[in-house]
C-alpha cells in the first residue's frame, strides 16, 4: 500500500534501483566510517577552519552520493573521496585568498583545548601554515597513508614528479619548523 | 633506506600524529555522520511530503506572481546580458590586453602556477606567490617586477631600464638570494610583461575558441563584470600542443580589463594549472618615479654578480654564473 501523504519524487526510477539504494547508502556510510575522519583532518590542514573542514567533507560525501546516483564508477574510493575532498579545499582556498585577507582582528578560530601537551604539535601545524598550499596538500596526503598515484590523481600533479615534489614540500616543512630541525637529506 | 627518507617519514609521522591529535571530536563527527547517513537515505528514492490540497489557489497565486516577476523584471536582464557574448567579450578582452597604454602602470596581483608550468620554476617559486609590476609604458622595456611570498618575502625579481642600462635578475634557492647586475643593456627584445601579456591573450584565444563558454554578470568590488566560464571537460580528450579542460575569465563589463583568469589543461600531454587573480591596478605620473623604482637592491648576505649585457639576457645570466665558478686546477 501506498504511504499516505508521500509521493515519490522520482516515480519512474526502476525497481533495481530502488532495491540498490539502500545498499549504496550503507556503502556510503561504511566509506565515511572508513575515511571520513582522515578527510576531516586533510580539510583541516588545508584550511584550518574545523568548520569550514566540517563542510567539506559533507559537500565531499554529498557529491559521493551524487555520482553513485547517476550511475558513476568508483575503483578507487579512498583515492576518489580524497581527490574531492582535495578540490573543495582548493576551491575554499581560492574564495577565501579572494575576500578574506587573514588579519589577527578577524581570526577567530579556536586555540587547541590544551596547548601544553604538544608544544610539537603546535609547531607542526604553524609549519604547515607556514608552507604553500600545495605543499601542505602533497603532507597532508601522505600523512593520510595515500600512495603517490593517489597523491598525483588528489594534487592532479603528475605521479612521477609526486617523490621529488613531496621532497621538497617536507624540507620545506622541516625549514618552517625551525633550524634545529632542518632535514639533512 | 637513505638517511633524508627516515627523516622525511617521521617528518610525515609527526604531521599524521598532528592531525589526528585535531580530531574530529566525537560530537562533530556525529554531526558529520547524521548528514551523510541522511543524505545517503534519501538516495535514488527521495520522499517529499505531498503538497495539500488546500493550499492549491496559494500555488497559483504564487506561479502567477512568479511569471509577473520573471516576464517584467528577470526577462528585460537576461536580454540585456545575451547582446554579449562569450567570444566577444574575449575578443575585447584580448584586444584590451594588445592596445597601447601611456604612462606608469602598478599592477599587483596573485599568480599561483601547477604542473607543468610549476616544473619550470625553482622551488621557491612554487605555490601561490604575490606579483608587483611596474610598467613604465612611455619607455618600452623599461619595468621592474617582483615575486613575493604571503608574508613577503622576494622569493625572484626583474628589473630592466634601457634608460639606464641595466638589467638586474634576482633569485632566492635554497634559502639564499643571487643577484646578477648587468650593464650596457639595451631594451629586450621581449619584456617580461610582454610575454605574460602574450601568454594571456593565447590563452583567452583559446577560450574563444571554444564553443561552450557561459557567460553571466558578476559583481566585482564597485564595477560590473562579466564571467566567462568553460566547464570541466573529461579528461582523455589529447590535442597536440595546448588544450585547455576549463577556464575561468572575469573581465569588467566598462574596458574589457582581464581582472582574473584561471585554466588547467595540458601542455604537451602534461598537465598544467595557473591561476592569476588582479588585485590592484594604479596609474603613476613619470614624475613620481625614481631610477630606483626600476632597480634591484641586494639584501645582507645576499650573492651580487655583475657583468656586461648582451642581446641575449638569459644567456647573460648563464654564463655569469657559470663564470663565477671556480676553475679547476688543470690536471
Amino acid at each position: 500500500m501506498a504511504p499516505q501523504g508521500l509521493v515519490a519524487a522520482r516515480p519512474s526510477v526502476s525497481t533495481h534501483a530502488i532495491d540498490a539504494a539502500p545498499a549504496a547508502g550503507r556503502d556510503v556510510v561504511a566509506l565515511f566510517d572508513l575515511h571520513g575522519p582522515g578527510l576531516y583532518r586533510l580539510a583541516c590542514a588545508m584550511l584550518h577552519d574545523p568548520d569550514s573542514a566540517q563542510d567539506v567533507v559533507q559537500d565531499t560525501f554529498v557529491k559521493l552520493i551524487d555520482h553513485l546516483g547517476s550511475g558513476g564508477r568508483l575503483s578507487n574510493a579512498k583515492g576518489w573521496l580524497f581527490t574531492v575532498c582535495a578540490h573543495a579545499c582548493r576551491d575554499r582556498q581560492r574564495r577565501a585568498w579572494r575576500w578574506l585577507p587573514w588579519s589577527a582582528e578577524v581570526d577567530r578560530r579556536p586555540s587547541p583545548d590544551a596547548p601544553d601537551i604538544g608544544d610539537t604539535r603546535e609547531a607542526v601545524l604553524r609549519g604547515l601554515r607556514a608552507i604553500g598550499a600545495r605543499d601542505r596538500l602533497l603532507v597532508a596526503l601522505r600523512a593520510q597513508g595515500l600512495s603517490y598515484q593517489e597523491i598525483a590523481d588528489a594534487a592532479r600533479i603528475r605521479p612521477a614528479s609526486v617523490g621529488r615534489l613531496l621532497a621538497r614540500a617536507l624540507e620545506r616543512l622541516a625549514r618552517a619548523l625551525g633550524p634545529d630541525e632542518e632535514l639533512q637529506s | 633506506m637513505k638517511d633524508g627518507d627516515t627523516t622525511h617519514d617521521d617528518l610525515v609521522e609527526r604531521v599524521r600524529d598532528t592531525l589526528a591529535a585535531q580530531g574530529p571530536d566525537a560530537s562533530r563527527l556525529g554531526a558529520m555522520r547524521r548528514r551523510v547517513t541522511t543524505s545517503a537515505s534519501r538516495g535514488a528514492t527521495t520522499l517529499r511530503e505531498a503538497p495539500s490540497r488546500r493550499g492549491w489557489w496559494i500555488g497559483s497565486v504564487t506561479i502567477t506572481a512568479a511569471a509577473s516577476l520573471m516576464l517584467f523584471l528577470l526577462l528585460p536582464t537576461v536580454d540585456r546580458q545575451t547582446t554579449v557574448s562569450a567570444a566577444e567579450i574575449l575578443g575585447r578582452s584580448r584586444a584590451a590586453l594588445a592596445a597601447p597604454a601611456a604612462g606608469i602602470e602598478v599592477l599587483t596581483y596573485d599568480l599561483a602556477v601547477e604542473g607543468v608550468l610549476a616544473d619550470l620554476l625553482p622551488s621557491e617559486q612554487a605555490g601561490r606567490l604575490t606579483v608587483e609590476e611596474l610598467i613604465d609604458h612611455d619607455h618600452p622595456g623599461r619595468y621592474r617586477l617582483l615575486k613575493m611570498t604571503a608574508d613577503g618575502e622576494i622569493v625572484g625579481a626583474i628589473a630592466d631600464d634601457p634608460l639606464r642600462g641595466t638589467r638586474v635578475r634576482y633569485l632566492r634557492a635554497h634559502g639564499r638570494g643571487y643577484l646578477l647586475r648587468f650593464t650596457d643593456a639595451g631594451a629586450a627584445a621581449l619584456s617580461f610583461p610582454a610575454l605574460k601579456r602574450v601568454a594571456l591573450q593565447a590563452f583567452i584565444a583559446l577560450m574563444e575558441a571554444e564553443t561552450n563558454q557561459a557567460v553571466r554578470d558578476i559583481p566585482c568590488g564597485a564595477e560590473s563584470c562579466y564571467e566567462i566560464t568553460l566547464p570541466q571537460e573529461p579528461p582523455g580528450m589529447r590535442t597536440p600542443l595546448v588544450s585547455l579542460a576549463r577556464a575561468r575569465a572575469v573581465v569588467t563589463s566598462t574596458d574589457a580589463r582581464l581582472i582574473e583568469f584561471s585554466a588547467a589543461g595540458q601542455i604537451a600531454d602534461r598537465p598544467f594549472g595557473i591561476e592569476f587573480t588582479l588585485t590592484h591596478r594604479g596609474l603613476r605620473t613619470g614624475a613620481s618615479v625614481t631610477d630606483a623604482d626600476f632597480d634591484i637592491a641586494p639584501r645582507p648576505g645576499d650573492v651580487v654578480l655583475e657583468g656586461n649585457a648582451s642581446s641575449n639576457p638569459m644567456w647573460d645570466v648563464v654564463e655569469r654564473t657559470l663564470a663565477a665558478i671556480p676553475r679547476e686546477p688543470a690536471r
